[in-house]
């Protein structure tokens, strides 16, 4: 209780936060009281800014049903649902100052969500991704390979997520390469050439923990040929639910890397197209962490009060990224469990947790869902 | 014996739960509520009432339960002047895909009208539906059940047409479950000219509580009332074509509404906490909906949540099509009247099912009956929406389902 209260009386007297301020500090080094001072400022203050600019939050912001109680802290901000950016477009600009526009690809036969960025929205993304993944990997430049295909970035005005992702992560190297052909097929002669040519050199690889583990791994352990990327730097992300079936987790997943290139710097993150830049990455002790510039809070599903430390539940993400549209507090469909404030092993300080999976779908269906097959 | 030459899919494509391909030759069209039909239901009853494997499923039960002697013979006593009447003949039936049980009630309503049956069990493997066929299969054994062992076929494939071409070619009626989708993919199978199809397609249900008559119950019959509205939504996730989505409060004096509403919700919150498990998934997409409601219809005021188990939606003024307005879980929408004519601008095609709780039933079926218009096919209490009966849909099953010999 003592936390909150020394938040809450420090929060009306303090001046208005802005990301700027957030920047002073190394991403990882705010302790809780202190990040729900400032990244709590911050996000009250987009609160207002999405009230004002953007017609449908305000509706349901109005009529918002879960506070718990009226003081100003994080876990009282409204957290919209993500389907939400699939079935309506939310903007809080006018869309001439749209400049890009993130799709997610979504499950096939489902409307994907839009994501409208202006100018400052997209230029905070590439900043706070940079801060965040420069802390882990340096703020040198890397010669850098993309484990995917070129085709995924064919419109440049409207980005999949997955584009996004490579545009975003690509501005962290050069000289970078696309391992996969058109079809998918690992080329593994631009491969080799691009390790000789570097050699003794780090390499940055990103590619998609799904298209990594079918189309890197698997391909590498088909062919045979043996490829040392010891000095390699793998971040990956996107998510395990192609994979749970072949049942490869976390762990499995560096094991046979390693075991197959002698990779051992790989980076998981996690993070939501509608909350671009402020991505969760994964220490090396295998915990996600929330960076100073977002944060996760478990609800439970039964009434969506904060779930304590331990306890899995409904994965809501905050942001101080998101100013073009009302994104900066959502209530994911994932499900996941916060182990500690402050304490992780690594060092970093904030939220450190895990992510277990999906909802999934229970219901008792009725007569009318029925489908001829 | 037997009727015209037909052929049914050979065992090699087609899975027989019960009854054999051969069984064709010895099929017999008989009159309805056959004194064998009614012997054999009641032992059926009797045997799931007493089967340890059918006790761990509800739906299994109430089955069981409706077969028994004393519903038939109560049953038949409404059909006085059936001696001249006897089955049409083969009915195929297409069972919905998800209801487990819903193929059996469909296999007696044509039972008891004196048809072959044909039904096509969907193809997922649900234990309810093996259960029930070896219950049935064991008493086909004895041979006084013969008449209707050769009349019997459960069948089970997965999606094809040629199949399904095969068996509506020889069927002179088709009961059909499901979506408007299905619906219409298997009405466009080839049929024989005088062969008739009775659909049972995707439908929309409402209900209507008096104000007064909320403050007028004592605890027990509240309690009561809030179980049967249970029953009524939670028990099948709101799913069920019978389950109602929108609610009309009935009013006399404006000023009760509010207190009718929390007596009444909170009595049904007591037993929604107690009897009703909440997935993560269910929750999550009650609060996309309350969302967009917000945000997408104007005609709502109010939204309000108890627990994430009740979610209602307040509306001052009716939409177009009161379909549009679609809850699950738990979430409902709800509309003030003191004028109950409002029904008759409510009652689209696809409205079956009027539940009621304080409101006089005559006056209801009154203004059903004489609007001009063909929604709403049944009236019934809160809690027995989920009631199968043998008239459905607006059909009465036994005279949709035998023909007349007229003698003149």
């Amino acid at each position: 209780m003592n936390q909150v209260k020394y938040y809450t009386q420090n929060f009306m007297s303090i001046k208005m936060y802005t990301l700027e301020d957030l920047d002073q500090y190394q991403p990882y080094s705010l302790d809780y009281n202190n990040k729900n001072l400032i990244l709590g400022d911050i996000l009250f203050g987009l609160e207002k800014l999405h009230n004002n600019k953007c017609h449908e939050y305000h509706k349901i912001a109005q009529n918002w049903m879960f506070k718990f109680s009226d003081e100003i802290k994080i876990e009282n901000l409204p957290f919209i649902p993500v389907r939400l950016f699939k079935e309506l477009e939310l903007l809080s600009i006018d869309r001439a100052d749209i400049r890009k526009t993130l799709t997610s690809s979504g499950t096939s036969g489902q409307t994907p969500s839009k994501i409208f960025l202006d100018a400052t929205t997209a230029s905070n993304q590439t900043k706070v991704l940079s801060r965040i993944l420069s802390s882990f990997i340096g703020k040198k430049r890397l010669p850098m390979l993309i484990i995917d295909s070129k085709s995924v970035l064919k419109n440049r005005n409207s980005f999949s997520a997955r584009g996004a992702g490579i545009l975003g992560f690509s501005m962290f190297g050069y000289d970078v390469q696309y391992l996969l052909d058109d079809d998918f097929n690992l080329d593994f002669e631009l491969l080799q050439n691009f390790l000789k040519k570097h050699e003794g050199e780090k390499i940055l690889l990103f590619g998609f923990t799904y298209i990594v583990w079918e189309f890197f791994n698997n391909a590498i352990q088909k062919n045979g040929i043996p490829i040392n990327l010891e000095n390699g730097i793998l971040i990956h992300g996107g998510g395990w639910k192609k994979m749970i079936d072949s049942a490869v987790d976390t762990h499995v997943f560096r094991e046979s890397l390693y075991n197959k290139t002698k990779l051992q710097n790989i980076y998981n993150y996690y993070g939501l197209v509608e909350q671009t830049g402020s991505i969760f990455m994964e220490c090396e002790a295998g915990f996600l962490h929330a960076s100073n510039y977002s944060d996760i809070i478990i609800r439970n599903h039964k009434d969506y009060s904060v779930a304590s430390i331990g306890q899995e539940g409904l994965v809501q993400l905050v942001s101080a990224l998101p100013l073009s549209y009302p994104g900066h507090s959502i209530l994911t469909e994932d499900l996941g469990t916060i182990y500690g404030i402050d304490n992780c092993t690594c060092g970093r300080l904030g939220k450190y947790f895990k992510i277990s999976g999906r909802i999934k779908n229970a219901e008792v269906r009725g007569c009318s869902d029925t489908v001829q097959k | 014996m037997g009727i015209q030459n037909i052929t049914l899919p050979s065992s090699e494509n087609v899975e027989y739960l019960v009854g054999h391909p051969s069984y064709t030759n010895q099929i017999s069209i008989i009159n309805p509520f056959n004194d064998t039909v009614i012997d054999f239901l009641s032992e059926l009853s009797h045997s799931i009432l007493t089967n340890s494997l059918a006790k761990k499923y509800s739906d299994i039960i109430t089955f069981g339960y409706w077969c028994r002697s004393a519903n038939l013979k109560k049953m038949k006593l409404s059909y006085p002047k059936v001696d001249n009447r006897k089955g049409v003949g083969i009915v195929f039936h297409i069972a919905p895909s998800n209801v487990p049980i819903n193929f059996a009630f469909s296999y007696v309503f044509s039972l008891l009208s004196g048809n072959v049956s044909i039904v096509r069990v969907p193809s997922k493997q649900f234990y309810q539906i093996s259960i029930v066929s070896s219950i049935v299969n064991k008493l086909f054994e004895n041979p006084k059940f013969y008449t209707i062992k050769y009349n019997t076929f459960f069948i089970r494939y997965p999606h094809d047409d040629s199949i399904t071409q095969s068996l509506s070619i020889i069927s002179n009626a088709r009961l059909i479950w499901g979506s408007d989708e299905t619906v219409n993919k298997i009405k466009s199978f080839k049929t024989p000219s005088k062969c008739f199809d009775l659909p049972f397609s995707e439908r929309y249900s409402l209900g209507i509580i008096g104000v007064e008559e909320i403050l007028n119950l004592n605890e027990s019959d509240l309690k009561r009332l809030a179980t049967g509205f249970f029953n009524d939504t939670y028990l099948m996730d709101q799913n069920a074509c019978s389950s109602p989505q929108f609610l009309l409060w009935y009013f006399q004096d404006e000023n009760l509404i509010e207190k009718a509403k929390q007596i009444f919700w909170n009595a049904v919150n007591d037993k929604v906490l107690n009897d009703y498990d909440l997935s993560a998934k269910s929750s999550v997409d009650k609060l996309t909906w309350m969302c967009l409601d917000l945000v997408k219809r104007d005609e709502v005021i109010e939204v309000n949540v108890l627990k994430n188990n009740i979610n209602r939606v307040q509306i001052n003024s009716l939409p177009k099509s009161i379909l549009e307005l679609k809850g699950k879980y738990g979430y409902f929408y709800e509309y003030s009247t003191c004028d109950l004519n409002v029904i008759e601008t409510l009652m689209d095609t696809k409205i079956q099912t009027l539940t009621y709780f304080g409101v006089e039933k005559d006056k209801l079926f009154d203004i059903v009956y004489n609007a001009g218009n063909i929604g709403i096919d049944r009236i019934v209490p809160i809690g027995s929406a989920l009631e199968m009966g043998i008239i459905w849909d607006g059909y009465d099953m036994i005279y949709s389902l035998t023909k007349i010999i007229d003698l003149k």
